[in-house]
């Protein structure tokens, strides 16, 4: 189930928001826990005792805490999460980047305009949340969500595969090629082959230099010098284009 | 049978053009450049192996000059980025420096006096390879950086190292053979410390001019911020006048509205209180980054870009505070810029169009596209090369006949084609990535900044 917070000190407002959010998971059928909140400081106790939201519709201008450190404060917790600024002044939308926020939209908006805004945020999260991959290991068939894998690599004749939370999961020995059996991965944007043994989530990809990537929880992948170009094109290409987006 | 000697002079003859091919800018892509010289040199290498193996050391001396010399330097005239005295200045460079190492190997060999000239060939084996490690760890690259900025002064350069190279020729075999003219040694030695020591003079004086050029690049970029910040307060000033006004006429706008609801004329005053709004629009600046030395330089090229017509599509995610030198940063930006701008402004209307996209997560990255006409090369090192005969040419000509409507004279660019140099040289400088790269019709620039 989605989780959205609505953070709007001002209450006629945050309850305009809620019914045109209500309405439009009405008319997509989507489930979905909204909770709204009339200040920030509720939203990150909410986020750090509970979960994070999959998507924060945030007003700017608020007497305790602006939308905007807010949004700095919320990455800190919570990487993924879809910041949408929802607000009447249009002289925040440089400060918004710095949230690498997924909108700005200035009030009053209309439906049509806050269901595209959304259905483009749900497609997102659907697109990140929703794809997987079965690895057959020795033991069973394991479906493994695309958003976890940091990496894989060949490593004893099979895949394993470098989970976000630091476990990894093996797969059978291989009969073909690396790249054939991650061949599935590599329909995704985020994935990348690198020389002959690895495959790289772009999405956990911290730095390329010259001599290969480090990763979102410093792992130091060693590549071949002239793996590092390509791999730096597609990385920067990736986050160009709107990372998660 | 070969003698060392033969082994020697063979040898000599590879690395002469291996020197010859590091030293030289190609105006082509890097592998496009190894194989062209490789499919070229090759041939001529083991055509002329074979003439001194079949007609002796003295006729393949004698016709050295059309057999070899000619045809290389013909080569590396065609292949170089730089048709000029550079490329004979280069050449002669290469060929006076393995003449000296031929005579100095030669000079000590009979010095020594072991037989079978072990000891000459040992050294040649040796001094080369040494000479083209140290060329590709500590020369290459500066010498190539100095081939760029310094625009003037190669012919001149260029006649003394072929002086010297006819010099040393015609000293060691003209009329003959100089190990059979002893008492013309002494001479020949002297004009062998001579030509180091000219050309370390040399060097300094490249050096030297490099600094300056430089130097006046980077009074030339102050300059332009300064104009730029000048810009942009003169921006400011306008806007406070506009709020001063805007002030002043509060008071009689309240007025007005409140006569309007006074009489119950509540379409009437929404118009008013709409129509004041827009006159509030005009009191702001518009701003593209957050960092003001940066948001200054997109202020007055992307005001200049408006004003031909391009239109801007720009999201730049760039914070007030950077770990980098925003002065130096806006190099990039105020070259990339320009260049976008020459390339699309008399493009069809439709298509003056320049996207700019910057990010600070997970890395500071830049993106700057626009859809170009024409064809674009790349030289060795990926970087664009103008192309002389197309009309590619304003894609990165000098702009220095381009005064912006804004009255900034825009160019940084010192020399055809240094704009894209001078990005380069802060990418070299700061350890960031620069790429370029042409799909459907867009040329991208992208660059990461560690």
């Amino acid at each position: 189930m989605l989780r959205i917070a609505i953070l709007d000190d001002e209450r006629d407002q945050r309850e305009n928001t809620h019914n045109l959010l209500s309405e439009y998971l009405n008319e997509h059928h989507i489930v979905a826990k909204v909770i709204d909140f009339p200040s920030a400081r509720q939203v990150l106790n909410e986020v750090e005792d509970n979960a994070p939201f999959d998507i924060y519709i945030v007003d700017i201008v608020m007497p305790e805490m602006s939308g905007i450190e807010f949004g700095k404060l919320i990455r800190k917790l919570d990487r993924n999460g879809l910041i949408i600024y929802l607000t009447t002044s249009p002289d925040f939308a440089l400060e918004s980047y710095e949230t690498h926020a997924f909108n700005y939209i200035l009030k009053p908006v209309s439906a049509g305009k806050f269901a595209s805004i959304l259905d483009e945020a749900i497609q997102s999260l659907h697109k990140r949340l929703d794809s997987s991959i079965e690895v057959k290991t020795h033991s069973s068939i394991i479906r493994i969500p695309l958003d976890t894998i940091l990496y894989a690599e060949l490593s004893n004749r099979a895949v394993q595969y470098h989970l976000e939370d630091g476990n990894s999961v093996f797969s059978t020995t291989l009969t073909g090629a690396f790249r054939d059996a991650v061949s599935p991965l590599l329909d995704d944007n985020r994935f990348v082959l690198c020389g002959a043994s690895f495959l790289l989530n772009l999405h956990f990809v911290k730095m390329v230099d010259k001599d290969g990537a480090l990763l979102t929880d410093n792992t130091r992948i060693s590549l071949p010098k002239t793996a590092c170009p390509p791999l730096r094109a597609a990385w920067s290409n990736y986050w160009l284009e709107g990372g998660t987006k | 049978m070969l003698s060392l000697l033969d082994i020697s002079t063979i040898y000599y003859l590879f690395h002469v053009m291996a020197l010859n091919a590091l030293l030289c800018e190609y105006r082509y892509p890097k592998k496009k450049a190894i194989w062209l010289t490789v499919a070229f040199m090759t041939p001529l290498a083991i055509y002329n192996s074979w003439f001194f193996v079949r007609f002796g050391a003295e006729l393949a001396g004698q016709m050295c000059l059309i057999n070899c010399t000619i045809p290389s330097l013909i080569f590396f005239w065609i292949v170089t980025k730089h048709r000029n005295g550079r490329i004979l200045f280069t050449f002669c460079l290469s060929d006076t420096i393995s003449l000296e190492i031929v005579y100095i190997t030669r000079f000590i060999d009979d010095w020594i006096g072991l037989p079978d000239y072990w000891v000459l060939f040992i050294l040649r084996l040796i001094a080369w390879p040494l000479l083209e490690f140290a060329i590709i760890k500590h020369l290459r690259k500066p010498y190539l950086r100095i081939q760029n900025m310094i625009d003037h002064g190669w012919g001149g350069l260029a006649a003394i190292t072929l002086l010297f190279y006819i010099l040393l020729l015609l000293m060691a075999t003209v009329p003959y053979i100089i190990n059979e003219r002893p008492e013309y040694i002494p001479a020949l030695l002297l004009v062998m410390v001579l030509m180091p020591i000219i050309y370390w003079n040399i060097a300094k004086m490249l050096i030297h001019q490099q600094t300056l050029a430089d130097m006046r690049q980077k009074e030339q970029l102050l300059t332009l911020q300064a104009t730029m910040m000048n810009q942009r307060i003169s921006q400011y000033r306008q806007a406070e006048r506009t709020i001063a006004i805007a002030r002043h006429d509060m008071r009689h706008k309240f007025h007005t509205l409140d006569s309007l609801l006074a009489n119950g004329n509540i379409s009437e005053a929404r118009e008013f209180i709409a129509l004041s709004g827009d006159a509030l629009i005009e009191t702001q600046v518009k701003h593209w980054c957050l960092n003001p030395v940066l948001d200054a330089v997109f202020a007055s090229y992307l005001a200049m870009a408006e004003s031909y017509g391009i239109k801007i599509e720009a999201a730049l995610d760039i914070p007030e505070e950077l770990h980098v030198d925003a002065t130096e940063l806006s190099t990039v930006f105020a070259n990339a810029l320009e260049n976008a701008i020459n390339a699309v402004k008399d493009l069809p209307m439709g298509k003056r169009v320049i996207r700019c996209k910057c990010i600070q997560y997970p890395q500071l990255m830049i993106k700057i596209s626009n859809p170009y006409e024409g064809e674009i090369t790349f030289d060795s090192d990926g970087i664009p090369v103008p192309n002389d005969n197309k009309d590619l040419l304003r894609f990165f000509a000098n702009f220095t006949d381009t005064r912006s409507p804004k009255g900034i004279d825009s160019s940084l660019n010192l020399a055809h084609g240094l704009g894209t140099r001078s990005i380069a040289a802060y990418c070299e400088k700061h350890g960031a990535f620069c790429e370029y790269t042409v799909e459907d019709g867009w040329f991208t620039i992208s660059i990461v900044q560690p």
